[in-house]
């Protein structure tokens, strides 16, 4: 199975021709450290052009579990193996939006800090809407982790009349709170 | 852990599993959407039916009937959801069931073959939020007044990060106390306050949905990545002592965003006991409400006053946990 580092795309449609709708799984291994756990959230972002959110109504997690015209939805119990699953149906995404970057972050409350570099796994994989076949993973990017408390796993995005798939591994110090910034999601 | 999709026996069963795998059905008939729990029960030609109840899924967020009524100007513009007989009989007559195109909101009477569809009909413009209420932005600072009592805080902002409740008051007011009745989605209700109760909820939780604390004043945080387990909360402050208190101060909450929502508290009328603010999470949305009305009694009376009425008390300011 293909895995990629850092930095590396594919060319999802132009590879794998009737491609209409993909899973993006994240996998992920807290070992013992159940709060934190149980503090992360796996989110989309649909980005216009400009590499931001339109609106607060771009950020699909679980408690806004589909983009406005539903072309982005997070399972609510995930099928088969990853800890959490978004489908993106790719003909419904709106034209406008360019990319849908996929984050995971630790929720934070002040009494309990908890960082992404307890973390002794973390992967994304993209798997093939129809048959949940595994197309891609990145590498395991928690080794990177260290006081990080929010990551840009990757994005799916426009190229030509193709969509690819590149694996970001962008960490954030200041967890959802700076992922929200680049992005522009209205916090 | 769940099985592996593509080893696991299918279940058909389950409705909620088929989304992936679900080959599409060739038609949409009414009968059909309604064994699927999708649509109403298909009305006889013969015996008028009162219009259902609105069901979840029925897709009301498009514009009213874009496809089905225009073939036929003669019927009025409420046709599509108008469910009594003469509208069914007037249905024009259809390859696949006659009644169908009347009632099925989600598909067009027309099918254009070049629009690929897989899965429900998507809206074609974002649907209309369900509500209408005021809005804060991350660093606005609202104040909440009896003519403007609620302000509701987006999907977003009621799901990331924490959310605050402050009572900021000088000593002159007195032994200013916070706490909150709350009551969870799984029906676990109780109180929450730092001062001679139980600063979590639940109570034994490892990972608290409420915390009450107190640094310089005394506070309530919300941890809102568990809000879908919240389903309301009323904020109240009491004196510890039972001594009257002279209202003052402010009640400041703070989104995670840091939008401020502030609501003063001179106005109140004297008492020992206050229900300062509600919230409710609907639809996802937490909806923030200044009550601010003086309690005869104490928490007991203020949580029943508020309809917390499933909580059981060992005296009038302790609930039994």
């Amino acid at each position: 199975m293909a895995e990629m580092k850092r930095g590396a795309n594919v060319a999802l449609t132009r590879e794998i021709p009737g491609l209409t709708g993909l899973v993006l799984g994240m996998r992920w291994n807290a070992g013992a450290e159940r709060v934190l756990e149980e503090s992360l959230v796996f989110a989309a972002i649909l980005c216009g052009e400009d590499g931001r959110a339109r609106s607060d109504q771009d950020f699909v997690f679980f408690n806004q579990l589909s983009s406005p015209e539903r072309s982005v939805q997070q399972l609510e119990e995930a099928l088969g193996g990853d800890q959490e699953q978004i489908e993106v149906e790719l003909a419904a995404v709106p034209p406008a939006v360019d990319r849908i970057v996929v984050v995971l972050y630790v929720n934070e409350i002040p009494a309990q800090r908890r960082t992404l570099g307890q973390l002794r796994g973390c992967v994304i994989r993209v798997l093939d809407a129809r048959d949940n076949r595994e197309l891609v993973r990145s590498e395991d990017l928690a080794s990177a982790f260290s006081a990080e408390t929010a990551v840009a796993l990757g994005e799916v995005y426009r190229h030509g009349g193709d969509w690819k798939f590149k694996v970001l591994g962008q960490g954030y110090s200041k967890g959802i709170a700076g992922i929200a910034a680049d992005y522009g999601i209205p916090l | 852990m769940i099985p592996d999709p593509a080893t696991a026996p299918p279940r058909p069963d389950l409705p909620f599993l088929r989304r992936r795998s679900k080959p599409r059905p060739p038609a949409r008939t009414p009968a059909a959407e309604f064994v699927a729990g999708r649509g109403p029960h298909p009305p006889h030609a013969h015996h008028p039916v009162a219009p259902p109840p609105p069901s979840p899924s029925l897709d009301l967020s498009r514009p009213a009937s874009p496809s089905l009524d225009r073939s036929r100007p003669a019927a009025p513009a409420s046709a599509s959801l108008d469910l009594s007989g003469p509208a069914v009989a007037a249905a024009p007559p259809s390859p696949v069931a006659a009644p169908s195109s009347s009632l099925d909101l989600s598909e067009p009477a027309t099918p254009t073959p070049a629009a690929p569809r897989s899965g429900p009909t998507r809206p074609a413009v974002p649907a209309p939020r369900v509500h209408r209420d005021r809005r804060i932005a991350a660093g606005q600072q609202q104040l909440l007044t009896v003519t403007t009592p609620t302000v509701t805080l987006t999907r977003v902002q009621s799901g990331v990060g924490h959310f605050e409740v402050e009572a900021v008051c000088s000593r002159e007011v007195g032994d200013l106390r916070l706490g909150a009745a709350y009551q969870l989605t799984t029906g676990e209700t109780s109180t929450v306050q730092y001062a001679g109760g139980e600063r979590f909820a639940p109570a034994s939780a490892r990972r608290p949905v409420l915390l009450a604390g107190r640094d310089q004043y005394e506070h309530l945080s919300i941890d809102l990545r568990q809000v879908r387990r919240l389903e309301r909360l009323a904020v109240y402050a009491f004196s510890e002592s039972r001594t009257p208190l002279a209202w003052g101060g402010t009640l400041v909450a703070t989104t995670f965003g840091g939008a401020r929502i502030e609501l003063p508290l001179e106005n109140l009328y004297e008492g020992t006991i206050a229900v300062l603010m509600s919230i409710y999470v609907v639809d996802g949305e937490m909806v923030i409400r200044a009550e601010m009305e003086t309690i005869t009694g104490d928490v007991r009376e203020a949580a029943r006053a508020y309809g917390y009425d499933r909580i059981t008390w060992r005296d009038d300011r302790t609930p039994i946990d």
